[in-house]
């Protein structure tokens, strides 16, 4: 199928990344290659598929209910370039 | 004592007999480590005092006898996409190149309860999306036998870490061939278990229902080993499971008398290097030999392999990769917008790689092409897995190549992305139907490149594959061949 540059630019919206107007066309290249050898799939009539996430049989289980220890805050901010107290920072979402 | 030379079970039971201490045994492959790995770049970060002090607190237990596991005191390196506490976890990308995990994978866990001794952590392709090893933001790894040569990948670091002597064991996982394929491009051994069988918790996730963390080592009866040591259920993971434990004595005797072995012809066709079928072909004929019953098979489905793969591998790609925001942890640059942050922090995080899968996946997934693409993956998927299911009622294993190609040149693929993408069509297998499979040495090319066979057995028939493994390796040399930069320096 053909990569549109506008396609390129939802699939760059949807992936929340910036791309220069060299990177749209390389990257609108290589998908449309690889787009090539998917839609092989488009056209094979499958009998006796299922929508499995896993193909390996495995029983649903819950944990007991018990608390457990929480992980080390200062470890877990320590990651993070922007907090205050125990809270990530991000700019004002809103007004 | 020449400890180099020893497998992991040899320098366990030097250790547990007293002949040697567990700092002669790091301080030897650190010693390879410091001969080789600025030239080779095995690892991504290695903690010398960290390995120091494991060192000294095991050989306290050893000393008084207190440690059971099989491989106490034997050094590992881990692949970095597995969370180390307190040990940097890059993943090869920029994103998470100052990430210092607060907890450890629970293989992690399983090697430290164990007394192993973790090395240091291994260079991959940027989020295990590749099979060269080139896409790491920390440089390409080199092949062992050739300098000019890809090691394989995503696993390349831990593979060549093994070849070169500067870990006698190590972690890798295996997405659609990621441990595979850098065995059989290094000349080690390796296993892509079966799905469930090694927890997930704690790797840091591509494709959540094709991957497995897996043990690479010099031999087959190291790896099931290793093997024993990281499988079984874990709470904090629900896809994991009860696997069969490691059966030793049938591994050893490896009795394979009257195992029904199946050979997949259209992977043994002229898609595949000539000189690679020709040593399968070899090894087939060991089998023959020591008593398997062989016989060659057809299937209709091998040239879905790689699409399937592929749509499903990037679809939950971008999934996945959907929790590298910059908030929390990863590479972040300050910006007026929420939105504007995200997308500095992944725009300059993620190599172009990385960023092309996860845009093929939002595509796969997107509406309109959702239903002709990942949901068809799907459907094929289980009905592969019904087909090699079907297979496996008629025979305990296949045997095929690992990969139709010899290792490629540093740099060489850069042009032709989509053939090294199609090169992949003999591992997906496994990783599409979740079935174990080994990858063993079987031969070198004329260039002087190792080149491996995969034996792929049902689901939770590890000990098969180790069995046969283990019986191939006692009658051949292939994984005892060592790369030209070693042999002259030991």
């Amino acid at each position: 199928m053909e990569v549109t540059p506008n396609l390129i630019d939802k699939l760059e919206e949807m992936s929340a990344l910036c791309l220069n107007d060299e990177q749209k066309e390389q990257m609108a290249v290589e998908i449309s290659q690889m787009l090539g050898f998917m839609e092989q799939i488009k056209d094979v009539s499958v009998e006796n598929g299922t929508n499995s996430d896993n193909v390996i049989s495995i029983d649903d289980f819950a944990r007991e209910d018990d608390v457990q220890k929480s992980a080390d805050i200062d470890l877990v901010l320590k990651n993070a370039k922007n907090v205050s107290d125990n809270f990530f920072v991000v700019p004002k979402v809103v007004d | 004592m020449d400890i180099l030379n020893m497998t992991a079970l040899d320098i366990a039971d030097n250790l547990k007999n007293k002949n040697i201490s567990t700092i002669e045994v790091v301080n030897a492959f650190l010693e390879s480590y410091d001969k080789f790995d600025s030239e080779y770049n095995a690892f991504i970060s290695l903690d010398r005092e960290m390995v120091i002090s494991q060192a000294n607190l095991i050989q306290e237990k050893l000393n008084k006898n207190m440690s059971t596991s099989v491989l106490a005191g034997v050094p590992i390196a881990i692949k970095d996409n597995i969370c180390t506490k307190g040990l940097k976890t890059t993943c090869g990308s920029k994103m998470l190149s100052n990430f210092v995990p607060f907890y450890n994978a629970s293989a992690t866990d399983n090697l430290i309860n164990n007394d192993l001794i973790v090395l240091g952590k291994t260079n991959m392709d940027e989020f295990a999306m590749g099979s060269t090893t080139q896409t790491s933001f920390y440089g390409a790894t080199k092949n062992p036998f050739d300098f000019n040569k890809v090691p394989g990948g995503s696993s390349g670091g831990s593979a060549c870490a093994l070849a070169l002597n500067e870990s006698p064991l190590a972690l890798g996982s295996d997405t659609g061939g990621s441990i595979r394929q850098p065995s059989a491009f290094c000349g080690v051994t390796g296993l892509k278990p079966t799905y469930g069988s090694v927890s997930r918790f704690g790797l840091v996730a591509y494709a959540s229902s094709l991957e497995q963390i897996g043990p690479m080592g010099k031999n087959v009866l190291d790896v099931s080993a290793l093997y024993s040591v990281i499988k079984g259920k874990d709470n904090r993971d629900n896809t994991s499971l009860n696997s069969p434990d490691v059966d030793f004595n049938r591994i050893k005797n490896a009795d394979v008398k009257g195992l029904k072995i199946a050979v997949i012809k259209e992977f043994m066709d002229e898609s595949v290097n000539f000189e690679i079928r020709n040593a399968v072909l070899k090894a087939v004929d060991v089998f023959k030999n020591l008593g398997c019953e062989v016989e060659e098979i057809s299937i209709d489905f091998h040239k879905l392999l790689v699409p399937t793969y592929y749509i499903l591998a990037c679809g939950q790609a971008s999934s996945n990769l959907a929790r590298f925001d910059g908030v929390r942890y990863g590479y972040c640059e300050d910006a007026s917008s929420v939105n504007d942050m995200f997308k500095n922090a992944r725009t300059v995080g993620f190599g172009t790689e990385v960023k092309k899968r996860i845009m093929l996946g939002n595509f796969v997934l997107s509406a309109g092409y959702f239903d002709d693409y990942y949901k068809k993956a799907l459907a094929l998927q289980s009905e592969i897995k019904s087909k090699i299911k079907n297979i496996f009622k008629s025979f305990d294993a296949i045997i095929m190549p690992t990969t139709p190609s010899l290792p490629y040149d540093l740099g060489q693929i850069e042009d032709d992305k989509l053939s090294l993408y199609l090169d992949d069509m003999l591992t997906v297998l496994a990783n599409i139907t979740g079935c174990p499979s080994l990858a063993v040495p079987c031969g070198f090319a004329r260039n002087a490149m190792p080149i491996g066979m995969q034996i792929i057995a049902d689901d939770f028939c590890e000990n098969t594959l180790f069995t046969l493994g283990n019986a191939y390796q006692k009658v051949t040399s292939y994984h005892l061949e060592k790369p030209k930069a070693i042999k002259g320096v030991e």
